[in-house]
């Protein structure tokens, strides 16, 4: 497939996130200038996205008020509503935000995880229109997106996000969501669960078992130490508990066969051509498996060519 | 899809290899072989005769005298061509060494193929060639020696003080029913080398290949020897070749047969990288199964890199592949298809680091899940209009499937 490139507009921005109502705010201004849809709703915004093959999500901003310095998120379409997430803002919390079209990466700089929250990501990502030489109805999506956010309720851990890996370790707190044609596979009844059905993104390892905890693994390396750049294919369970299978990519996104630091913007694979076409910055901090680029703006270079390690 | 880099020409074939008391069928089979890499554009460089006179030598070593009329340590008198006592002597066949003893003194002489031959520890030099003809015979499905020269020289130094240096020797051929071979080369991938094999007879036992580029030390005789089998399956293209046993995977090595245990080989020069700065890449697997990915399960992989020959130990290579969790699993989407990705071959630089990404095998793409072997139902009226598939695991948590162009 290559690189899913939505054509933009591609947002990378920073704001702050002083209070609930400026937070707010600021993540409006940077969600219109990507292309979506801002309807008010009390409180806050209910944000649509669509995406380059029709397919749409809608995600609710908005501060729900109280005592707590927080700011919710809600990702819902025709189908299925999910779990309520949040942040914490407070004085001097700045954020940014990488944007398109169809998908958001929430963070903080410099910050993996937060037990209070300071990521959310999510979006609608591309799906197959036919492979293998023709479309079937299971490829035929109608209805796709995903969700996740690093709280969960833990006053001493953040739940796993692509910002801190990429694939989804049953044994560890994940707090995904997806749906796929009315399919909704959700932690929301059992926030923080263990399950391999959470989103995750495949990673291309060396054939033997793996280590969630302990990366004492053989990298994925070109032999100049490089890494191998592949297409972000996402994967999740119809249930918490089932099987993940691929579901599509995300947009405007590549993922390295190596750790970065996270909001590193220079990575040697990607700069020269075709990738030059494009800017990047790493989401992923320091995963032994792979980071996940995404597209921040438009680069120097000349036109981006598809990669395509897998179809 | 998945990056493929082609080669200029392929080709496919079968042959059988049942040793049935004749050598016809491991003729056949090397002809099979040959005509196939021809196909894929192969040079044929030269081919050695079937029937082959090996010359050979067979020396004993002096000893000396005892002081008591005998003689002590490998001996042999000159004076009248006995050989007495403790005596050992090496006869080199074809590359292979073998050494023989006298069975009286019972001394085992490492290291070569200890064989007992004579049955006094008197005997003249004429009486041990006879017994040696005996054993070639025997040993060698009847193959005819013919002793074209035998001579003796010594260096007596003194009789009257017995002090005597030199040695015997005989000198001559064998003719042999084994030997044959042809010898093919490939052509080169940009910024790789060509290869060159034997395609072998070993011996009267079965078929095997020889690969001169991964001999260590010069050694001619690297040889993989394959599993006697029905029939096989033969694929090659511009820069490699496979052959694998057709049909259903075994799971145990062949039944008393010692001479292969091979039923499946691919060996290739990759299509480089342009950003991988090293050559002189090429890369053999073979195993007793048809099953691979896994370095465990496809037994043993030799290699060579920049000039250099790479262990055969499991960690040293792999082909990636795409996992979600922590374990593996059948990659597949929401349509029960797996995902198409690249055959890149990965090996260590230096045998002591992990694999480093090189480059692809040509005309070769991976599945990410596992199929019946030569199974085509996910490509048919797709890629490639027939494949062939090399490599499938479905058994120690290693899936995926090697598929071959072959048109």
């Amino acid at each position: 497939m290559g690189v899913a490139d939505s054509g933009g507009p591609y947002v990378y921005a920073t704001f702050a996130g002083d209070t609930p109502p400026g937070f707010v705010a600021g993540i409006k201004d940077q969600l219109v200038a990507a292309g979506w849809t801002a309807t008010a709703v009390t409180g806050g915004w209910s944000f649509l996205g669509v995406s380059p093959q029709g397919l749409s999500v809608k995600v609710k901003i908005w501060d729900p008020g109280g005592s707590d310095p927080i700011v919710n998120f809600q990702f819902s379409s025709a189908s299925a509503t999910g779990i309520e997430r949040r942040v914490l803002v407070g004085t001097g919390f700045e954020f940014q935000i990488v944007a398109n079209p169809c998908q958001f990466f929430l963070s903080r700089p410099g910050l993996a995880g937060l037990p209070s929250g300071s990521v959310v990501c999510g979006g609608v990502p591309w799906v197959p229109e036919s492979a293998c030489g023709g479309s079937t109805a299971a490829e035929a999506a109608e209805e796709a997106w995903w969700a996740m956010s690093d709280f969960y309720g833990s006053p001493f851990f953040p739940a796993h996000t692509l910002r801190t890996m990429l694939l989804h370790y049953t044994t560890f707190h994940g707090m995904g969501e997806a749906v796929w044609n009315g399919v909704f596979a959700q932690s929301a009844t059992a926030l923080g669960s263990f399950g391999q059905g959470v989103p995750e993104i495949v990673a291309i390892t060396y054939p033997g078992d793996i280590d969630g905890g302990s990366f004492n693994q053989y990298e994925t390396r070109w032999y100049p130490d490089t890494a191998l750049v592949y297409e972000p294919l996402i994967a999740w369970g119809d249930t918490l508990s089932a099987a993940p299978v691929v579901r599509g990519q995300l947009w405007d996104a590549v993922v390295l066969s190596k750790d970065y630091p996270m909001d590193s913007t220079y990575a040697a694979e990607l700069a020269g051509p075709p990738y030059d076409a494009r800017s990047w910055i790493n989401f992923t901090d320091s995963y032994f498996w792979g980071s996940l680029w995404l597209i921040r703006g438009g680069g120097g270079g000349g036109t981006p060519e598809k990669i395509n390690y897998i179809y | 899809m998945a990056n493929v880099y082609y080669a200029p020409a392929r080709a496919t074939g079968g042959v059988k290899h049942v040793v049935d008391g004749t050598q016809n069928t491991i003729q056949s089979a090397m002809s099979g072989v040959r005509d196939v890499l021809l196909n894929a554009t192969w040079t044929l460089d030269t081919m050695r005769p079937g029937h082959a006179r090996i010359p050979f030598i067979f020396q004993v070593p002096w000893g000396s005298p005892d002081g008591a009329g005998g003689w002590t340590g490998n001996a042999v008198n000159p004076g009248n061509g006995y050989v007495y006592g403790i005596w050992q002597f090496v006869l080199a066949i074809d590359g292979v060494s073998y050494n023989f003893y006298n069975p009286v003194a019972g001394q085992e002489v490492p290291p070569g193929h200890p064989v007992p031959i004579g049955n006094s520890n008197l005997a003249t030099i004429a009486s041990l060639a006879g017994e040696l003809e005996d054993w070639i015979a025997t040993a060698y499905d009847n193959s005819h020696m013919d002793i074209e020269y035998a001579a003796m020289t010594y260096d007596d130094v003194g009789a009257s003080s017995h002090v005597i240096a030199g040695s015997a020797a005989i000198t001559g051929s064998t003719e042999q029913p084994w030997g044959g071979g042809y010898r093919m080369t490939s052509q080169a991938p940009s910024g790789n080398s060509s290869f060159s094999i034997w395609i072998t007879e070993h011996d009267a036992h079965g078929l095997g290949f020889q690969f001169p580029d991964l001999a260590a030390g010069g050694d001619p005789d690297y040889e993989i020897r394959m599993a006697r089998s029905n029939a096989y399956d033969v694929w090659a293209n511009s820069y490699g070749f496979g052959l694998w046993e057709s049909g259903d995977v075994p799971q145990n090595p062949p039944a008393g047969d010692s001479y292969g245990q091979n039923r499946s080989i691919i060996a290739t020069r990759p299509y480089l990288s342009s950003d991988v700065p090293v050559s002189d890449v090429l890369s053999v697997m073979w195993g007793q199964h048809r099953e691979g990915m896994h370095p465990i399960l496809f037994e043993l992989f030799k290699g060579r890199m920049n000039g250099a020959i790479t262990a055969s130990t499991d960690s040293l290579w792999a082909f990636y592949l795409p996992r979600t969790n922590n374990t593996r699993s059948d990659i597949v989407t929401t349509a029960d298809k797996p995902l198409m990705v690249d055959a890149i071959i990965a090996m260590s630089p230096d045998n002591t680091i992990h694999p480093r990404m090189l480059g692809w095998f040509t005309d070769c793409f991976i599945s990410t899940d596992g199929n019946a072997i030569d199974g085509q139902a996910e490509l048919s009226g797709n890629l490639w209009d027939a494949v062939r598939c090399n490599l499938t695991d479905s058994s120690a948590g290693a899936v995926g499937t090697l598929w071959l162009r072959v048109n």
